[in-house]
């Protein structure tokens, strides 16, 4: 595999773990031979996601789309000119009032239909989690697989704290082991700034040299 | 034209030899006012001044103790959180080992990966807090060391700038003349002055201290690190052998 297609799968694997929780330096850990290419990744999704708070489309682009739209019209009062029905504008696809006829009627029925399957689909399945013949079938499955039985007190804890139940994979178990010390060594390595702290005085040292002695 | 510019010639020929007398005359007034100044508040200011420079100084000193101490302890307590949580993690891996484990052979290579695996980890921390307290004791001192060596520095310069304004003091009650007086202190105090700068850049090398002390403690800690990657790769293997894959 080429160096490039061997970055872009483990990237594809960092975002993965990343969004399943894992913790960056774990992840960076666990691939000892992209850290400096994933670090700037990060670094680069980090500065993204400040910039993309202050990203505003220009004024002149959005009155562009405003007018090419058309649905919007310049004239203030005319604006809800549709509640009266008597809009000159284009008609869209489905029009406000389908929307909102869709919204009173359809929707009034539909949507809490949809939420409360989906909530009694949930309690049904975190109830047979807890119970012993879904933790006999779960048991089934290859250990390597991860997941063990639910119910597990040590398994919950591990979700409260955001790492990932251990797997039983020797290799597995091993790289998560490198990696806690790799962790370790990260918060030790902080230590070397400290010696900046031996000339803290200097900027006040000079000054004993520039003052007035007339 | 030509007469316009005679005449200014002429003037300029004339009052010229005044001129050094204009001269002296500012020189000597600047200096009897240095005499008079060194008599009364000079040394008094000099002094506050370099009071202000020591105060600032002690200030600086206690603002680096609290910080350094502060990332000290909060490095500590962070370390300690996760070396615990990583010493329940190891165990919930060896608990799922030995949950895999079917054999009595099994059972035996995962409390031998359990011991291999400790051992290292064990190994690895005592090397890397060695480490760790060797740099912060040796930053330690090489501070203390700075601190002992500024405050000489700062005592010879005090020193030399006040016997400056002393021997300044004693020269213009002697009626030396003022001209004489005022160099002669302005030579002291910048004599002074280089000297400080001096003591100063080889005060300065304690840079080359702490960067022998980081490079000591990295090259100790990822060392550790090897070794730790070396037994733990082998404890792999062998548990791996066992489990015959």
């Amino acid at each position: 595999m080429k160096e490039k297609e061997k970055f872009e799968a483990v990237l594809a694997m960092a975002i993965s773990r990343m969004e399943a929780g894992e913790a960056r330096a774990e992840i960076l850990a666990r691939f000892p031979d992209f850290q400096k290419e994933l670090s700037e990744a990060f670094r680069i999704a980090d500065r993204f996601s400040l910039l993309g708070k202050d990203i505003k489309p220009e004024r002149a682009l959005l009155e562009k789309i405003v007018q090419e739209i058309g649905a919007v019209t310049p004239v203030q009062e005319k604006r809800f000119s549709y509640i009266s029905d008597n809009s000159k504008g284009r008609w869209l696809f489905i029009n406000p009032f389908q929307i909102q006829r869709i919204m009173n009627t359809q929707m009034k029925f539909v949507l809490p239909l949809a939420v409360l399957v989906i909530l009694a689909g949930g309690v049904y399945y975190f109830n047979q989690a807890g119970s012993p013949e879904f933790a006999a079938k779960t048991a089934e499955a290859p250990l390597s697989q991860g997941m063990p039985a639910g119910g597990d007190s040590s398994v919950r804890e591990m979700v409260a704290t955001g790492e990932a139940p251990s797997t039983g994979n020797p290799d597995e178990i091993v790289a998560d082991i490198i990696a806690s010390a790799a962790q370790e060594d990260a918060v030790l390595n902080e230590a070397a700034a400290d010696g900046d702290f031996a000339t803290y005085d200097s900027a006040v040292l000079t000054e004993f040299g520039q003052i007035s002695y007339e | 034209m030509n007469k316009l510019l005679s005449s200014i010639v002429g003037a300029v020929l004339i009052v010229s030899p005044a001129l050094p007398a204009f001269a002296q005359t500012d020189t000597s007034a600047s200096a009897r006012n240095f005499c008079a100044r060194i008599g009364s508040n000079l040394r008094v200011e000099i002094d506050q001044r370099i009071a202000e420079r020591e105060a600032r100084l002690k200030d600086r000193r206690a603002e680096r103790e609290v910080k350094l101490n502060e990332r000290r302890e909060d490095r500590k307590e962070r370390l300690e959180d996760h070396r615990e949580r990583r010493d329940e993690r190891r165990d919930e891996h060896y608990a799922k080992l030995m949950e895999r484990a079917t054999t009595t052979a099994q059972k035996a290579a995962v409390a031998s990966f359990q011991q291999a695996v400790e051992s290292a980890v064990s190994s690895r921390k005592a090397t890397v807090d060695a480490a760790h307290n060797a740099f912060k004791t040796g930053l330690d001192t090489a501070i203390a060391n700075r601190k002992t060596s500024v405050d000489a520095a700062i005592a010879t310069f005090k020193a030399s700038v006040r016997a400056a304004v002393e021997k300044a003091k004693a020269d213009c009650a002697a009626s030396v003349d003022p001209v004489a007086v005022r160099n002669a202190y302005r030579t002291s105090v910048e004599a002074a002055r280089t000297k400080f700068r001096q003591d100063l850049v080889a005060i300065d090398k304690i840079r080359a201290t702490v960067k022998t002390l980081q490079d000591t403690r990295r090259a100790a800690i990822k060392k550790a690190m090897d070794d730790f990657k070396v037994a733990a790769e082998k404890a792999r293997a062998d548990l791996k052998s066992a489990f015959g894959r």
